[in-house]
């Protein structure tokens, strides 16, 4: 995976599964809030953006709400979140049965 | 309870060291609850009949719990704004019988209910006891709904409808004291106010004290046994969780919103819960149940001492001790609904132009008279359609504002709507599509936003690929060009001719596949004067590779012969006969 691209394909999925259609993806901005102000979005677009970024990276969001908050602050915060949570996977050998 | 305390209501089950309130910031008793209630109360004043304390409790249920029944202690009834935006909270702060805040924000107003519990209570004296009567008939609850045009709405809940709606459900449930509610929806709207403080208390068990959305938060509070009180839109995300992740959870109960049969299923075979859905509304309160198993079961059952039927028009009519007593009885909802023989009945939709988006009432006129009232707006409609998402329907916006820019359109919406009544999308266009009587025309409105009836995304031409080698014409003076291209799925000519078979009109062929295919080849030909031996020999079905050919004698591009095939099959054939080009400086004007 390029990680540089991580941010726009972050935007492409929040365009694609939040479904606004009059933003373009590269008009969100990295560092802007994504709730409230910004986009504007609110808890329930919280919870489809956490599943689909559970289908599309493989992370879960944290027990802690307000550390998800802290993640789900912008692209840059959610990219910062997605790389930590996918080092740490690799990091951890798979719980897979071992290779014989 | 006309001669006893709505606090003696609330924790008669309990005994003075019984749970109310547990979860990270700690356990609190019975006793904890009353005695922190007479210290919060102890800093209102004595009320006039009907004032209200305006609750503004963001974070700690128990709080919120401590604040509400120290109002009511006090004899005041509390006031749930519907969100904590400061307009929001202004508006209801400026009613008249607003008379005292107590909330857990930064603001320098009201009493801050968080400092009044951090501080270590007097030791000289136990804390005066207040017990005003509280007559079932009396407003305990006033909840705001944020409505759609900004203007809130206020729903007068009184003791009677709200213990009482409790105790049934304790009832139905079966709870025994002890019961643990998890809840995921906040305690300031009517339905978290009863099935997240109300039921809890009234039956005897606790509630947690924060209020965890996001899937592995609510897993991280889960007690065994625990009751999930949440709405269909949160339950959704709980797909991320792996097997067994929920399995602390006794039971569930969402309301709101209809249950996605897909989402039933998904927690059905994931997580091996079948949550129980309770159909209600501001005005009626609780009206009937179902746990559906399968897709089929989609009945409701009255809840307990509820009284159900149908009129003639179809209009759900429901009688019970939770409707608002200030309705005529029984209740004439805006459901429409079917009776079965067991007097089970059958939701049918909405009589009016209300939809749900996320369990939230909104009123499509109400967000299309907003737009209107935009500046520089003319005309504006406002159109819901399904949408995949927790959401369950999504709002889309047409307008005729010369000049406005749509973005600034939706920003200005957005300053004045509740979240979830900001219309997806605002598109600008010249013209309404409207019958002459005013009425507007969904279909082509949708097809304006480049949808399909359904609402579905329509593709209204296809994609032609430009660089196809025409295999060689048939003879020395004949000239040959193919066009191909893919018909989507989605392709918008498909609608209105048999759903479930879609077939490409015949029209459709020679005007949107034909025809441009012709322009491009022969950009300076005329227009289309007549048809001859035009045959429709097979269906162009959605996902078709179709080819169109067109031969002409070099020199006599008025007369080209078409076939269009898929694959090997043919579709269809004729000649058309063209217009001579017209000069060159009408030839704009006569070019469809």
């Amino acid at each position: 995976m390029t990680d540089a691209s991580l941010e726009d394909r972050l935007k492409h999925l929040i365009v694609d599964t939040l479904m606004l259609e009059d933003v373009d993806a590269a008009d969100i901005e990295t560092e802007a809030p994504l709730f409230v102000e910004g986009l504007g979005l609110d808890s329930i677009d919280a919870l489809e953006l956490a599943l689909a970024i559970h289908k599309e990276f493989g992370v879960r969001t944290r027990e802690d709400d307000e550390k998800n908050r802290e993640h789900f602050h912008s692209v840059k915060s959610l990219a910062e979140f997605i790389r930590t949570e996918q080092a740490k996977a690799a990091a951890t050998p798979a719980e897979a049965a071992p290779e014989a | 309870m006309s001669a006893d305390t709505l606090t003696r209501a609330l924790l008669g089950r309990h005994a003075p060291g019984d749970l109310v309130a547990f979860g990270a910031a700690g356990e609190r008793t019975a006793r904890d609850l009353v005695t922190d209630a007479a210290r919060v109360a102890a800093a209102l004043d004595d009320p006039r009949p009907g004032d209200h304390v305006v609750l503004v409790m963001k974070s700690d249920r128990y709080a919120f719990a401590v604040a509400a029944l120290a109002a009511w202690q006090r004899g005041y009834a509390v006031a749930l704004p519907p969100n904590t935006r400061r307009d929001t909270v202004g508006e209801v702060l400026a009613r008249p019988e607003a008379r005292a805040l107590l909330h857990d924000t930064g603001a320098g107003l009201g009493v801050r209910v968080p400092e009044l519990l951090a501080a270590p209570p007097a030791d000289d004296a136990a804390p005066p006891a207040f017990a005003a009567v509280t007559p079932p008939e009396g407003v305990v609850a006033t909840a705001f709904t944020s409505g759609t045009t900004g203007q809130a709405t206020a729903w007068p809940k009184t003791a009677g409808q709200l213990v009482g709606e409790a105790l049934a459900l304790t009832e139905l449930l079966a709870l025994a004291a002890g019961a643990r509610v998890v809840p995921t929806v906040g305690p300031t709207h009517i339905y978290g106010l009863l099935w997240s403080v109300l039921l809890p208390l009234v039956s005897g068990g606790a509630f947690l004290r924060e209020t965890p959305l996001l899937p592995e938060a609510v897993v991280a509070r889960l007690v065994p046994g625990a009751l999930l009180v949440t709405v269909p839109a949160h339950l959704r995300a709980f797909e991320a969780l792996a097997p067994g992740a929920l399995a602390a959870v006794g039971r569930v109960v969402t309301s709101t919103a209809p249950l996605p049969a897909e989402t039933a299923a998904m927690l059905r075979e994931r997580h091996a819960l079948t949550p129980l859905e309770v159909l209600g509304s501001t005005e009626t309160g609780g009206v009937a149940w179902r746990a559906a198993r399968d897709a089929d079961d989609v009945a409701w059952t009255p809840l307990p001492g509820v009284a159900v039927a149908v009129d003639p028009g179809g209009r759900l009519l429901v009688d019970s001790p939770f409707v608002d007593p200030a309705l005529p009885r029984p209740y004439r909802t805006q459901d429409l609904a079917d009776l079965d023989a067991d007097g089970r009945l059958v939701h049918r939709g909405r009589a009016d132009d209300v939809v749900k988006i996320a369990g939230r009432r909104v009123s499509l006129r109400a967000v299309e008279a907003t737009l209107a009232a935009q500046p520089g707006v003319e005309d504006a409609a406002v159109l819901a359609i399904d949408d995949p998402s927790g959401r369950q329907t999504r709002l889309l916006a047409l307008a005729v504002a010369p000049g406005v820019d749509a973005g600034e359109l939706r920003a200005a919406l957005a300053a004045t709507l509740d979240a979830s009544s900001v219309p997806r999308r605002v598109h600008l266009v010249r013209e309404l599509p409207r019958e002459t009587n005013g009425k507007l025309q969904r279909a082509r409105a949708l097809r304006a936003l480049g949808l399909g009836p359904d609402g579905q995304p329509r593709a209204f031409s296809l994609a032609w690929d430009g660089a196809v080698e025409a295999p060689p014409a048939p003879s020395e003076s004949a000239e040959r060009r193919v066009f191909r291209a893919r018909v989507p799925e989605g392709y918008a000519w498909y609608d209105g001719h048999f759903a479930t078979y879609p077939v490409m009109a015949g029209a459709v062929q020679l005007h949107d596949v034909v025809l441009p295919c012709v322009r491009r080849a022969l950009p300076a030909a005329g227009p289309l004067a007549s048809l001859a031996r035009v045959k429709f020999l097979g269906r162009i079905a959605p996902g078709d590779a179709i080819a169109v050919t067109l031969d002409w004698e070099r020199g006599q591009s008025a007369v080209v012969d078409f076939t269009i095939t898929a694959g090997e099959r043919a579709c269809s054939s004729g000649r058309l006969t063209l217009r001579a080009a017209a000069a060159a400086a009408g030839e704009e004007a006569t070019t469809p």
